[in-house]
C-alpha cells in the first residue's frame, strides 16, 4: 500500500467479531468508530455502539514477531503493508492488523491501563499512517468557520496552546494528532480525534484548569487528561496552519507567513510520524496532500517566549491575526 | 569505524564554538559564517523529536528513567538508516554523510543502566569521543547566566552529583533528561569510561593555539584536515564575529531569551567570583582541576 486513501474509510466496517460483548467501550476519533475492551480515558465518551465498528482494540498475546514475508524490521518495531508490531520494553507490545485491528498486551505485572495513553497516542496514529491518512502532528481548534492546526515536536506547547485558547472560547478539535481527509464536497477538512487535552500539572496549574483535571495518563506521571472547556464533533476545513517554534531572541511573540515553497515543507514535516511515511514510501502522495492544504489555507511560523507568563500576549497576538479580515489569505504576519 | 564521534561537554565549555568551526570547515564561501548543525537542537544526543520518530513512540508517556533504558536501542539505531532516513537493517556505512562522520553534541555524562549497559549505547553508537572542558571557574558565571542562576546557585549546581538538564516531572522539553552529575563526575565519567576512545580538549587551549587544538582533536575522530580551511574556519568563527551575529539574529540555544556568546573570555572569574566562590568551587572540584591541568589560586589554604 503506498497511495493515500484521502477519503475516511466509510467501507463495510469490521463486525464486532465472534463476542461482541467483549467491547465495552465505543468511541469515536479520527473520523473512526472504535470499539475496544478498555476503558480509553484519553477519549471523550461518544457512544458509537450501534455504529459500524472501524478498528477494534483487544487485550491479548501479541507475538514477538510479525511472521509475514516483506517486514520492515526496526529496533523495536516491525512493518508490513497494512500490519505494524510495537514493543516498548516493560510497557508493552502492540500489534495492528490490516490497519484496523489491535492486540495489545502489557508486559508482565503492568495493568492493562497503564497502555491505554500508548493507544490512542502513538498505535492511533499509526493505525493512521498505515490507513493512508493525512496525519498531522498538532493539536486543531474551531476559529470561525475553520480549523487552525498548531504543530510541531513533542515539547513544542501544542496541547497547553489548544487548552490555553479553551479558556478563550475556542473550541477543541484535535490534541496532538490531525488527521485530515478529502472529499470532492468539502475539500480538504480536519477530522476531531475526540480527545480530551493531555496536559503536565504545571500547565494545568498555570491555565486554572484544576477543575477540569480527569485521570493521569500513567499512574507515575505527573500528566493529566483535562476535560476541554468546548469541543467540536464535525470536520472543519484547514483554515490555517502554524508551526510553533521556541523564540530564540527574546522576541515575546511573532508570525511569519511563510513562503509557498516553505509552506508544503512545514506540512511534511510534521507528519505525526515522518519515519512511517519515509517507511511506506508515501512521500509523493504526502507531497500532493500538502500542496493542497497550501492552496487553501495560510500556513505561518509562530515563534514565542515558551513561559506562562507571556502566554496571554501570544494569544492576544494569534486572535489579532484572526480578526484580520480575508484571513487567513490576506491577514497580516507579525 | 563507527561513523559517529560524540561531542562530550560540561554546559558552556565551548562545544557549540567546536560545531561551528567543524561547520565551517565545508563552507565554500570565504565571508559568509556557516552555522551547520550548530543552531539545531535536533541534533543533540539527547533530542525527543528524533527519539520518539526512531523509536515510534511518543516519549512523552515515559518516565524519565523509562527514556534512558531505551536509549542505547536508540543511538544504535540512528547510525542504521540510508541516506533518506529509512531504516536499514546494516549499518550505516561510515562517508555516506557529507562530512563522512557524524559528530554529535551531548551534554549526558557517560553513566549506565541497571542492566549494566551505557546509555550512550557503547562502542555501536560512537567510534570515540571528544570531551570538551573549561575551567570551572570560567564556567560558574557563564552558567549562571545561561540558566538565570545565581552565582551561587550555579556553584551549587556544579557540585550537585544529582544534577540533569530537562530532568524535571512536571513539565516536557524538547530534550530527554540529560544526567550531567557534578562537573567534576561529569569529566571522570567520560574520561575514565573504557568502551571507546576519548580525546580531552581544553577551552582555554582552543583560544591560545586554536589549530593545533582542533587538528589533534579533528584527527581523534579520524578525519584528515586541510589546514587552510580549518584555519580560515577558526577565523570566520572569532567569538566577536558569533556576539555579534546573536546580537543580530539571536541563537536558537539561548535558554529563556538570554544571551547564549557571553564573554568567552578565560580567567574572567578573577573579576567575576568573590574570594569565598572562588574557594568553593577548588574545594568541590580540586583533584578534577588539578587533573585538567587548572591550578588552584587557594591551594595552600586547603
Amino acid at each position: 500500500m503506498t497511495g493515500i486513501q484521502i477519503l475516511p474509510d466509510t467501507g463495510k466496517g469490521l463486525s464486532h467479531e465472534s463476542e461482541p460483548s467483549r467491547f465495552s467501550h465505543f468511541y469515536r476519533a479520527c473520523a473512526l468508530n472504535i470499539a475496544s475492551t478498555i476503558s480509553l480515558p484519553s477519549l471523550l465518551d461518544i457512544d458509537t455502539r450501534d455504529a459500524l465498528v472501524d478498528v477494534t482494540i483487544v487485550n491479548g498475546q501479541v507475538p514477538d514477531t510479525l511472521d509475514i514475508p516483506q517486514v520492515t524490521v526496526g529496533p523495536n518495531w516491525e512493518l508490513a503493508e497494512s500490519h505494524f508490531l510495537l514493543k516498548i520494553p516493560n510497557i508493552g507490545k502492540f500489534l495492528i492488523r490490516d490497519a484496523s485491528r489491535i492486540t495489545f498486551q502489557p508486559a508482565p505485572g503492568l495493568p492493562p491501563e497503564e497502555l491505554s495513553a500508548f493507544l490512542t497516542g502513538s498505535v492511533m496514529g499509526l493505525l493512521l499512517h498505515l490507513r493512508g491518512a493525512l496525519v498531522l502532528h498538532g493539536s486543531a481548534v474551531k476559529v470561525g468557520d475553520g480549523a487552525v492546526i498548531l504543530c510541531g515536536p513533542s515539547g513544542a506547547g501544542k496541547s497547553t496552546l489548544a487548552a490555553a485558547l479553551g479558556k478563550r472560547g475556542y473550541a477543541m478539535l484535535c490534541d496532538d494528532l490531525s488527521p485530515l481527509f478529502e472529499d470532492p464536497e468539502h475539500g480538504m477538512r480536519v477530522h476531531p480525534d475526540g480527545r480530551r487535552h493531555k496536559l503536565w500539572d504545571n500547565a494545568v496549574e498555570a491555565l486554572d484548569l484544576n477543575a477540569r483535571r480527569g485521570e493521569g495518563v500513567r499512574t507515575q506521571m505527573h500528566k493529566f487528561h483535562v476535560a476541554p472547556v468546548a469541543t467540536i464533533s464535525h470536520p472543519l476545513p484547514v483554515k490555517a496552519l502554524y508551526e510553533l517554534h521556541k523564540s530564540d531572541n527574546g522576541e515575546i511573540v511573532s508570525i511569519t507567513r511563510a513562503s509557498l515553497l516553505d509552506a508544503a515543507a512545514i506540512v511534511r514535516r510534521n507528519a505525526y510520524r515522518p519515519r512511517i511515511m519515509r517507511e511506506l514510501g508515501q512521500q509523493a502522495a504526502y507531497f500532493s496532500g500538502a500542496a493542497r492544504i497550501t492552496q487553501t489555507s495560510g500556513i505561518f511560523v509562530l515563534r514565542r517566549a515558551m513561559n506562562f507568563d507571556h502566554l496571554d500576549q501570544v494569544l492576544d497576538c494569534l486572535e489579532e491575526q484572526w480578526a484580520t479580515p480575508a484571513f487567513p489569505k490576506a491577514g497580516n504576519a507579525k | 569505524m563507527t561513523p559517529r564521534s560524540w561531542l562530550a561537554s560540561y554546559p558552556k565549555s565551548g562545544n557549540t564554538w567546536f560545531r561551528l568551526i567543524v561547520a565551517n570547515l565545508d563552507a565554500e564561501d570565504d565571508n559568509s559564517l556557516a552555522t551547520g548543525s550548530s543552531g539545531t537542537p535536533d541534533l543533540m544526543a539527547s533530542a525527543r523529536a528524533p527519539f520518539d520518530d526512531m523509536l515510534l513512540l511518543e516519549s512523552g508517556l515515559l518516565t524519565h528513567d523509562e527514556c534512558a533504558a531505551l536509549r542505547p536501542l536508540f543511538h544504535r539505531a540512528e547510525l542504521m538508516q540510508d541516506g533518506n532516513g529509512v531504516f536499514r537493517q546494516e549499518a550505516e556505512r561510515p562517508h555516506s554523510t557529507k562530512m563522512g562522520y557524524r559528530l554529535t553534541k551531548t551534554h549526558d555524562a557517560w553513566s549506565y543502566l541497571p542492566d549494566g549497559q551505557p546509555v550512550l549505547g557503547g562502542a555501536q553508537a560512537a567510534g570515540n569521543a571528544i570531551l570538551m572542558v573549561r575551567d570551572p571557574r570560567d564556567i560558574a558565571p557563564s552558567l549562571a547566566n545561561h540558566m538565570g542562576f545565581s552565582i551561587d546557585q550555579a556553584i551549587d549546581f556544579m557540585n550537585d552529583p544529582d544534577a540533569s538538564l530537562s530532568g524535571r516531572r512536571h513539565e516536557q522539553t524538547l530534550q530527554l533528561r540529560q544526567l550531567l552529575m557534578c562537573w567534576s563526575e561529569f569529566n571522570a565519567s567520560w574520561l575514565d569510561q573504557t568502551s571507546i576512545p576519548v580525546h580531552c580538549i581544553r577551552y582555554e587551549d582552543m583560544q591560545e593555539a586554536p589549530m593545533a587544538a582542533m587538528s589533534a582533536a579533528l584527527a581523534a575522530c579520524g578525519r584528515a584536515v586541510d589546514t587552510e580551511r580549518l584555519r580560515r574556519a577558526i577565523e570566520r568563527t572569532s567569538f566577536d564575529t558569533l556576539h555579534k551575529l546573536e546580537e543580530e539574529s539571536g541563537f536558537a540555544e539561548a535558554y529563556r531569551g538570554r544571551r547564549f556568546f557571553r564573554r568567552g573570555v578565560s580567567g574572567a572569574w578573577r573579576d567575576e567570583l568573590t574570594r569565598g566562590q572562588v574557594k568553593r568551587i577548588e574545594r568541590n572540584h580540586a583533584a578534577m582541576m588539578d587533573r585538567l591541568g587548572y591550578e588552584a589560586a587557594f591551594y595552600s589554604e586547603f
